[in-house]
């Protein structure tokens, strides 16, 4: 008798261990971010001091535009990391 | 296949045919007894008993299965709404992300014209004051914002 009450209860308890399989999907990175940062611009062979001028203007232009997308892709990761973990 | 099977049968039947099914398996066992008293049937007792030893098993087992089934929908349901909510304010971050990136842009970009602007206007006083740049400093300047990973990076 008592072991058909263990049998029972084992059967009751069926595949009660299955993981549930539901997952998130990976997020789409902002499109802003997917382009590479350059490389800095070359002086052309020049004696003007207002063409290198211009060259190290463009060129921290260019490093500011980086730097936004690396901290934006670090604001980024951070955000997905922080929502992600909140879903468990 | 076994599993696929019981999950079949589990979503196909409601719930409640699964305890009918024991009690009538209990039922049929208790009175399989009375088979031996009717002389036609009395050779088919054991029969009748093993087949509601069985009905009473299936009945349980699908019984438990179906109660976590149960459960287990339920697991699924608040999963999947937590992650449609997570999955919104991750579309919302990126979209945030993405506006801030392109208005940070166009104000870099902004700034950059503007300077190339101040530069246009001193063009002609800065080239003669300074007339003939020293090829090393064009030079200086370009190695120094040479990628060194250039070479590696093919």
């Amino acid at each position: 008798m008592r072991i058909s009450y263990i049998i029972s209860t084992l059967m009751l308890a069926a595949c009660a261990s299955d993981p549930v399989a539901v997952k998130m999907s990976f997020p789409e990175a902002p499109a802003a971010l997917m382009t590479n940062c350059e490389d800095l611009k070359q002086t052309p062979g020049t004696q003007k001091l207002s063409e290198v001028l211009s060259v190290v203007v463009e060129n921290y232009s260019q490093y500011y535009e980086c730097k936004n997308r690396a901290d934006a892709w670090k604001a980024w990761y951070d955000n997905q990391k922080k929502i992600n973990q909140s879903v468990k | 296949m076994f599993s696929w099977l019981i999950e079949v049968f589990i979503f196909l039947l409601p719930t409640w045919v699964w305890p009918c099914m024991a009690v009538l398996g209990i039922a049929g066992y208790a009175l399989s007894g009375l088979l031996a008293t009717v002389p036609q049937l009395k050779g088919h007792g054991l029969a009748v008993k093993l087949a509601c030893a069985a009905m009473i098993f299936i009945g349980i087992f699908m019984y438990g299965g179906a109660g976590v089934a149960e459960i287990y929908q339920a697991r699924v349901q608040e999963l999947q709404n937590k992650i449609a909510v997570a999955e919104q304010a991750s579309k919302d971050a990126t979209h945030e992300v993405q506006t801030r990136v392109v208005t940070h842009t166009k104000i870099i970009r902004k700034t950059k014209t503007e300077y190339l602007n101040r530069i246009q206007v001193v063009e002609k006083q800065l080239d003669a004051e300074c007339p003939g740049l020293a090829l090393d400093v064009v030079d200086i300047l370009n190695k120094a914002a040479r990628n060194p990973f250039s070479d590696y990076n093919q």
